[in-house]
This record gives structure tokens, C-alpha cells and sequence, in this order.
């Protein structure tokens, strides 16, 4: 994008946001594109990084690059049981890997069920012991586990309704949770807790619900001929966007690339969970860098690795984390994960790469074909446009 | 003196961790191995370098190898166990022997720099060690002691080839001296670095210079990981002795560095890259050691402040 903006003499900024989706748009395989704020991910990155303001330091240099990722939907399940004792759990087939994604879950069963989400137990990473689910991948645990969660809590909850509504001798509409109790809307004495019942409910009656969540639709197959097909269909599904802009300084004598600032705007629909978001943004921004800068695996000619170890396929390190500013469009998506979420689990390490090697090419003119933009193939860049 | 040892096992691998030196040169004459910090020893074991010796002799509890202290003739003296955390925080260091505290503070990682020791450093022989540079342009010597004596031996004439030291198995590297550093002088150790932590040396240079009437009256450089061992560069040093040691000799000394340079192409980096950097690094920290000998400062590690860093 920044070369074809440079061919028409365009702002590359302005080059992307006349051609970004909005709303109302028809995506590559047909699919109507619904609340859809890429434009608004690059303004406020742009904004972020002070982009066309300021004066950089010698060296320095800004890129800026879009991305989108899809919310991958497929069946999901969740079982919630409310213990003897009140506690309650979630046993969820859904996996962990450091997203955070399992972790947000009793924040929505919590809501629904008036429980703090502290106080639910979590039985997860387990494929025999919970339900299905299609596994850490594709940016989906939230979007469809979620949904499967809210399906369970709200079948406890209208449990928990009717169960009240006897003992309270009220109408079950009239009736809410909060508070770990069962309460008359407008007249809270009249309540009875959450514990009380399920150390009621014996036999038949036990506080156990499964939920499913039906996928949301996805678009007519249309033209299934591309090179995506079917997956390709799928995956436009509430897509997310996001907009990465980095500040960058280039030692031009040895091609080292240090990012100082990152500025990363996500698309991604309503926030469940704020910390967990802004910690998943944070990792994918820093995993961003190493595909840009450092991490290569390097293959023999007798097919074997050559850097099979830490030293020198080469992660980022806390000491190399720069700056970051980062920005949720927090708009709730139609069709998408619970509360209008989207993924978010891929779409941060998506747009670092691209903002960076445009930094590179922005600070020196030397445009890096091949990621990582590591230090020496930044010095030759530089050295054959100075040659 | 109590001695922890445990009877040979099956296998026939023992362990002792005494606490004098005559006990630990005792066993290495009776076939054990030395095991101080354990960060290149079982760290390479795991790499499948070597196997870890199946009769160990670790050093930590012996207090005759431990700590800082000033040395004959207003030198430093350096316990083999000094670790690089301790040379990099030590005042005395990172006043007349800067160099050193700049390349200690980048070692490995916090834990590497915890547990990894300045003798094991230079008994390792990487050609890519990090005090090797300093320590040889400061004129150090080591002391080795077996169980028939001891020797001082020049770091000049200490390495041999990659790993390899004129050290025998049945000695110990008790300690390091270095001579007292003369007035005007500034020092400075950096490398290319891909990252800010957890990193090896692709390419490092050492510069030790001595300014008098703004002259440079004396002058070491060595290059770091560009050669079979850590070497000195006496070309680099001619060029830069009785210069002003301006940019131009500064620049003259890298390219003295690169010719010298014998660099391999591996994954850490091309042959060619390597021997242009060597250029570009070794006029960086000429110029940063001639900025410390006229009391100018330059932050440790200077690796991070000539990188441009923020």
C-alpha cells in the first residue's frame, strides 16, 4: 500500500482510508459487511502515534499498516453446574494458552446469574472431561465458547427463576439475580440465596445446564471457486480489523532496528474483558516484532533446523518491549460472540510486521522484501540504494 | 573443611563440592572436573556439546575464589567465582576498568549474569566471550594452581582456538590480576546486538586508550567474536597511538579490526556482515573509549547507547 501510494503521489494514510472498508460494503466473496469501524482503527492509530505531527529524532521513522482477521465460528459447548454449596462451575472443553479467553468466561455466566465471577471454579484444558470445542485457534474461544456459555447460564437462570418463584410465591418475571440471591424486583427483603436452592435441588432438579450456542449465520457459499473457498466464506463472519502505527530508529551503519513506540487500534467489537484484551494486545503487538525483526527458523541443506534453541531463533524480550498505546473501537458487532464481541486472538500480531518494515523503508529508503527484517538484511538494503 | 562428597554411583559419577583450593586441585588430579557457575558447562550438556563430566568438583563454597579486591601495584584482583553480575555493579570496575563492567552487564540474562563467573568466562575460550576482550586489553593474567604448584600465565598467551586455553585439566583458575589502569585512560567493550537481553556477541570490540596532552599515548583493541579466539589488534593499536584519536583514527582502527577479522558466515549472521561491522563497532567504541579517557560519559553498557537506543 505504501509503494502504490507513493506511485500516485498520495499520502499512505490517506491512500488506506479511501480504500478501507465501511459499512455497507460488499466483501471479496460477496458478503454484505455490517458495523464495520477499520476507519476508525486507522484515524486513531494514526492520531495515537501523532502521525504527520511532531518532529521525529534523527533516525526515526513512522510506518502504518492495516489488518483484518476473521472470528472463526463452529459448535462449541459449556456445562455450568451450581454446587450443593453454591459454587459454581464451568466445565468447558474450551482450551487456555495464555489468551485469557477461558478466564473471561464467568464474567458473562456471572452477569447472568448475579455471581461474582471470582467465585466459579474452572475445569478446562480437560477434552474428556468437558465438552466439545474446536480448541485454542483461529481467534474463536470467546466468540463461540461464549456464546455456549451464555446458552447454559441463561437455562440455570430461568432454573433458578421458576424454583424462586414457588418458595417467593411470585411470578417468575418479576423475579432477578444479583447478589449471589433470587430477589423480588423492587422489593429486595423478598429474596432467597442462590446456595439455599441448589442445596434443594436433588435428583432431576440439579443445578446443571449444557450450552451449545448456535454459530452465527454465515454468508450464502457464493463463489467457492478462489483459492479460500469455503474457509474463505466462513471466516467473514463478524471480521475484525485493526490498525497498527510503530516509530522506529534505524542505525543505518549496522541495520539494527530498535521500535520505540507501537500504537495498535482494534477492531474487535465489545470488550468483555478489558485487562485480558489489553494483555492480548500487548503479546501480539510484542510476537508482531519478532516476526519483523528476529525470528527465523533457519533449515540446512540436510533439512535439518540450524537455531533449535532460544539463543539464537530469537523471541523478543521484555527489555525489547516498546511503548504501546492501544485502543479498542469497543463498538458491540451484529451477528457476532457474546455482547457483540469478535476475535482477538490472532488479529493483534497481524498488522506489526507490515507498519514496521514501511517504518523501515519510510526512515531509509530501503524497502525489505522478506521478513525478519533482520540486522543485516536491513544493512544490505541500505548498503545497495547507496551503492 | 568439610568436604561434601557422595560415593560414586552406579555409573561411577561422582560429586564433591569442597571448600579450598587444595581439595578442589586435589580431586581434579584424581580425574574430576571443575563445575563453577554451570551456564556454558550444563547449559552446552543440554545443546549436546559435550556430556557433563562424570566426576564433578564445584567450586562454589571454596571463599579463597570469591570477591574483588585491590591488587598488587594498585591493580585489581578478581576471585575466579566473581561473578558478572558483581563486576558489572562494582564501583571500582566501572571507574578505571569501564570496559569490563560493559561487557559483564551484558551477559546472558539476569540469571546468566547471577551464577556465571569471570573464570569460567575465560576458561570457556568462546571466541565470542564477552570479558575475554576487556580482561586481555586491560593485561590481565590469570593464576592457575594443580596439585604441583601454581603459574601465571598473560591472557595474551592464554587462548588458543575455539574452547581451547593452555589451561590443563588438572588445573584451576584461581583468579585474574589486572595492573593498575593509567591516569587518562578510558575503555569501552560493545557488540552488535540483535536484541536487548538474552544475547550473544556477533561481532564485539574492546578499546583501551590512554590520552596525555591530547595525544593518545597508548592504545589496546581487541575484536570479539570475529576470530578463532578473542585477539588483540595491533594494527588498530598503531593506528590510534599518537593520533588525537579523533574520527579519523577511530576509523582507521576499524578498519585496521576488519582486516584482521576472520570471520565465519553461521546463523548469527553472514562472513560479510560481520567483517563490516567489525569496522562500524570497533570506531564506535574507540570513540567512546576516547570520550571516558577525556571524562565525557557514556552510559553502561555502552552496547545499548550505541545502538541508538531510546
Amino acid at each position: 500500500m505504501d509503494e502504490l501510494a507513493a506511485e500516485l503521489g498520495m499520502d499512505p494514510v490517506a491512500l488506506r482510508r479511501k480504500n478501507l472498508f465501511v459499512d455497507g460494503d460488499e466483501g471479496p466473496l460477496g458478503q454484505y459487511l455490517d458495523s464495520i469501524h477499520a476507519v476508525e482503527t486507522l484515524d486513531r492509530a494514526a492520531e495515537l502515534i501523532n502521525y504527520g505531527k511532531g518532529n521525529l529524532a534523527e533516525g526515526e521513522s513512522i510506518g502504518v499498516a492495516c489488518g483484518w482477521w476473521p472470528s472463526f465460528p463452529m459448535a462449541s459447548g459449556v456445562y455450568i453446574k451450581i454446587n450443593g454449596d453454591g459454587s459454581p462451575t464451568i466445565i468447558t472443553g474450551a482450551q487456555e494458552c495464555g489468551t485469557g479467553a477461558v478466564m473471561t468466561l464467568p464474567i458473562l455466566a456471572g452477569e447472568i446469574l448475579g455471581l461474582d465471577p471470582n467465585s466459579f471454579s474452572l475445569v478446562y484444558q480437560d477434552t474428556e472431561t468437558g465438552p466439545w470445542d474446536g480448541g485454542a485457534g483461529g481467534s474463536q474461544t470467546l466468540f463461540n465458547n461464549g456464546r455456549a456459555t451464555v446458552d447454559a447460564a441463561e437455562t440455570l437462570r430461568d432454573r433458578l427463576l421458576n424454583m424462586a418463584a414457588d418458595l417467593l410465591e411470585a411470578n417468575a418475571a418479576d423475579l432477578e439475580l444479583a447478589d449471589g440471591s433470587v430477589r423480588v424486583k423492587g422489593s429486595p427483603d423478598r429474596s432467597v440465596t442462590i446456595a439455599s436452592l441448589a442445596s434443594t435441588a436433588n435428583g432431576d432438579q440439579q443445578l446443571i445446564a449444557k450450552g451449545t450456542g448456535a454459530p452465527p449465520p454465515t454468508p450464502a457459499p457464493g463463489d467457492t471457486s478462489s483459492c479460500v473457498g469455503r474457509l474463505g466464506m466462513e471466516s467473514f463472519a463478524a471480521p475484525t480489523f485493526g490498525t497498527h502505527a510503530v516509530r522506529v530508529k534505524v542505525d543505518r551503519e549496522t541495520g539494527v532496528v530498535r521500535v520505540l513506540e507501537v500504537a495498535a487500534v482494534q477492531d474487535s467489537g465489545a470488550i468483555v474483558n478489558q485487562v485480558g484484551a489489553t494483555g492480548q494486545v500487548t503479546g501480539g503487538v510484542l510476537m508482531g516484532i519478532g516476526q519483523a525483526l528476529s525470528e527465523l527458523i533457519q533449515v540446512g541443506d540436510d533439512g535439518r533446523v540450524r537455531n533449535p534453541y532460544l539463543l539464537d531463533y530469537k523471541l523478543q524480550t521484555m527489555a525489547d518491549a516498546p511503548e504501546m498505546k492501544i485502543g479498542f473501537i469497543g463498538v458491540p458487532a451484529p451477528d457476532a460472540g457474546p455482547k457483540g464481541s469478535k476475535g482477538l486472538g490472532e488479529p493483534p500480531c497481524i498488522p506489526t510486521p507490515g507498519a514496521i518494515a514501511n517504518a523501515i523503508a519510510n526512515g531509509t529508503g530501503a524497502r525489505i522484501r522478506q521478513l525478519p527484517a533482520s540486522p543485516h538484511r536491513v544493512w544490505a538494503a541500505i548498503q545497495g540504494l547507496e551503492a | 573443611m568439610t568436604a561434601i562428597a557422595s560415593a560414586p554411583t552406579a555409573t561411577g559419577a561422582t560429586y564433591s563440592a569442597p571448600t579450598s583450593i587444595d581439595e578442589v586441585v586435589t580431586a581434579l588430579a584424581a580425574g574430576s572436573r571443575v563445575v563453577a557457575g554451570g551456564t556454558d558447562l550444563v547449559v552446552g550438556s543440554r545443546q549436546g556439546k559435550w556430556r557433563v563430566p562424570d566426576n564433578l568438583v564445584a567450586i562454589h563454597r571454596v571463599q579463597d575464589l570469591k570477591g574483588l579486591r585491590p591488587g598488587a601495584g594498585g591493580g585489581l584482583w578478581l576471585g575466579a567465582l566473581v561473578t558478572h553480575g558483581q563486576l558489572a555493579e562494582d564501583p571500582t570496575v566501572r571507574s578505571s576498568y569501564t570496559a569490563l563492567a560493559d561487557a559483564a552487564a551484558i551477559v546472558g540474562s539476569h540469571a546468566t549474569r547471577n551464577v556465571g563467573t569471570v573464570g569460567g568466562n575465560l576458561v570457556n575460550a568462546s571466541p565470542a566471550a564477552e570479558t575475554s576482550g576487556p580482561l586481555l586489553c586491560f593485561g590481565g593474567s590469570v593464576v592457575l594452581a594443580s596439585s604441583g604448584g601454581r603459574r601465571t600465565v598473560s591472557l595474551d598467551d592464554f587462548f588458543t582456538g575455539p574452547g581451547r586455553s593452555v589451561i590443563r585439566p588438572d588445573e584451576l583458575l584461581v583468579s585474574v590480576e589486572l595492573p593498575a589502569a593509567a591516569a587518562g585512560t578510558g575503555s569501552c567493550y560493545a557488540r552488535l546486538e540483535y536484541r536487548r537481553q538474552m544475547e550473544i556477541a556477533v561481532v564485539g570490540a574492546t578499546a583501551v586508550v590512554t590520552i596525555f596532552g591530547g595525544r593518545v599515548t597508548a592504545a589496546r583493541v581487541a575484536i570479539t567474536a570475529l576470530a578463532p579466539t578473542v585477539r588483540r589488534v595491533p594494527e588498530a593499536e598503531a593506528a590510534l597511538v599518537g593520533s588525537d584519536g579523533g574520527r579519523a583514527a577511530a576509523e582507521l582502527a576499524g578498519n585496521a579490526a576488519a582486516a584482521a577479522s576472520s570471520p565465519i558466515s553461521d546463523v548469527r549472521g553472514p562472513a560479510d556482515y560481520r567483517r563490516a561491522m567489525a569496522a562500524v563497532i570497533t570506531r564506535r567504541v574507540v570513540e567512546a573509549a576516547v570520550t571516558r579517557a577525556r571524562g565525557g560519559d557514556v552510559p553502561i553498557p555502552a552496547s545499548a547507547a550505541l545502538h541508538g537506543a531510546q
